[in-house]
């Protein structure tokens, strides 16, 4: 065993007692970088494989379930609620499961009224402070239309670009689903509500 | 003599930022200390200088809670803030919402004089008898005439939940030591009746 160990580490040990403390040294070096890249993947870059249907056909376009898009997830200032455009495809917690994430795209921020769709109780709903009203680009996806407007805080990462399958190489597309234009009815504040 | 070369300022970086890295591991993930201030959970916490002892490992994205924890969470309506509230709903639960205090809360586009008009007492929950949507807790200060909580955000996701405090420590600004820490409990009164026994029989969970 000595001699297997030693033709990768090009050292001869003099004995099995020196091979173990040699091994043992060098993992516990490597475990305690865990920690660093369980740092990176959580605030700065990650891949994600996206499951599911509810962004189709920007993300896992194919029917059959079996082929996952594979995408890089810029976690680095995703809690900045000033740095999201109008488009931008995050990942957020989803709010009826908080074990699960799920995959949305942007259409409105705060303050903006928003023209809902089924099933969503109101027909208009204003957008509170720092949340944002996501769907998903498919018209039977679960999004803000069933469980309304989702706060920054929830927000884990962006969806940057589609690495894997390479034809879809690239950036994920800014626009797909309903167009915001037709989802922002307008500034909520012209008409806010008072209370009494 | 030789001076210190490169290997050993590098060596000593790496295992700085490994060290940093395992303590932010642990502060997300396990346990945290955090300074609570605020008058929304008087008398349970002081006003200034409770230093609470945060247990993240068993209750961290609002796993295995229940009414009457004292629980830290991300503010809904504003970035990088945490709020310390307690728990009155979780998920199915019947919640009454009644009138809070008047805090305005601006947001991007208002005009200012609308500013102080947002939130007023009452708003579209007030006096209703809401139902906490699945994987949303319903939040209520201690201190209910001074506490922005479910009232005013409405049920919060349970995935905002950051932490459940066991135990506070009161270090006031100008005491020399800490006062010896004691233990934050559910201030739960068990009953015989609960607003569950007149509900109509289809909402009987029992």
């Amino acid at each position: 065993m000595t001699f297997i160990y030693s033709r990768f580490a090009s050292q001869r040990f003099r004995s099995t007692r020196a091979t173990f403390k040699y091994t043992a040294k060098t993992a516990l070096i490597g475990l305690s970088w865990v920690p660093v890249i369980a740092y990176v993947a959580n605030h700065v870059v990650w891949i994600g494989v996206i499951d599911g249907s509810s962004m189709t056909p920007t993300l896992n376009p194919e029917t059959n379930g079996l082929a996952k898009d594979v995408t890089l997830l810029w976690k680095f200032n995703a809690k900045n609620y000033n740095s999201y455009k109008r488009g931008e495809v995050v990942v957020l917690r989803n709010p009826r499961d908080p074990e699960s994430t799920v995959v949305k795209r942007i259409l409105a921020f705060e303050g903006e009224e928003v023209r809902t769709r089924f099933p969503y109780p109101e027909s208009t709903v204003i957008v509170p402070p720092r949340h944002f009203w996501v769907e998903g680009d498919n018209i039977h996806s679960i999004d803000s239309n069933t469980y309304g407007p989702i706060p920054i805080a929830l927000v884990t990462a962006r969806v940057q670009t589609v690495m894997f399958p390479l034809d879809r190489w690239g950036p994920v597309p800014p626009a797909g689903g309903r167009d915001p234009r037709s989802v922002v009815v307008g500034l909520g504040y012209s008409r806010y509500p008072k209370s009494t | 003599m030789a001076s210190k070369g490169f290997r050993y300022y590098a060596g000593g970086a790496s295992k700085f930022v490994r060290a940093l890295a395992a303590v932010h591991l642990l502060h997300t993930y396990v346990f945290e200390f955090a300074i609570t201030g605020g008058l929304s959970m008087l008398p349970t916490l002081h006003t200034v200088g409770d230093h609470v002892f945060l247990d993240k490992y068993n209750h961290r994205l609002g796993r295995d809670i229940k009414v009457g924890d004292v629980v830290v969470i991300n503010k809904p309506t504003e970035e990088h803030t945490r709020i310390c509230k307690r728990i009155a709903g979780l998920p199915g639960d019947i919640i009454h919402c009644d009138a809070m205090p008047k805090a305005p809360m601006p947001v991007r586009g208002m005009p200012d004089d609308l500013v102080g008009l947002s939130t007023g007492m009452t708003n579209e929950r007030t006096g209703k008898y809401i139902k906490v949507p699945e994987g949303h807790i319903w939040i209520l200060g201690d201190n209910a005439m001074a506490s922005l909580d479910s009232r005013e955000y409405g049920p919060v996701p349970k995935a905002l939940v950051v932490g459940k405090v066991l135990w506070a420590a009161y270090w006031g600004p100008f005491d020399w030591l800490p006062s010896w820490p004691r233990q934050i409990g559910s201030n739960i009164e068990a009953t015989d009746l609960s607003i569950a026994d007149f509900l109509p029989a289809a909402h009987q969970r029992r």
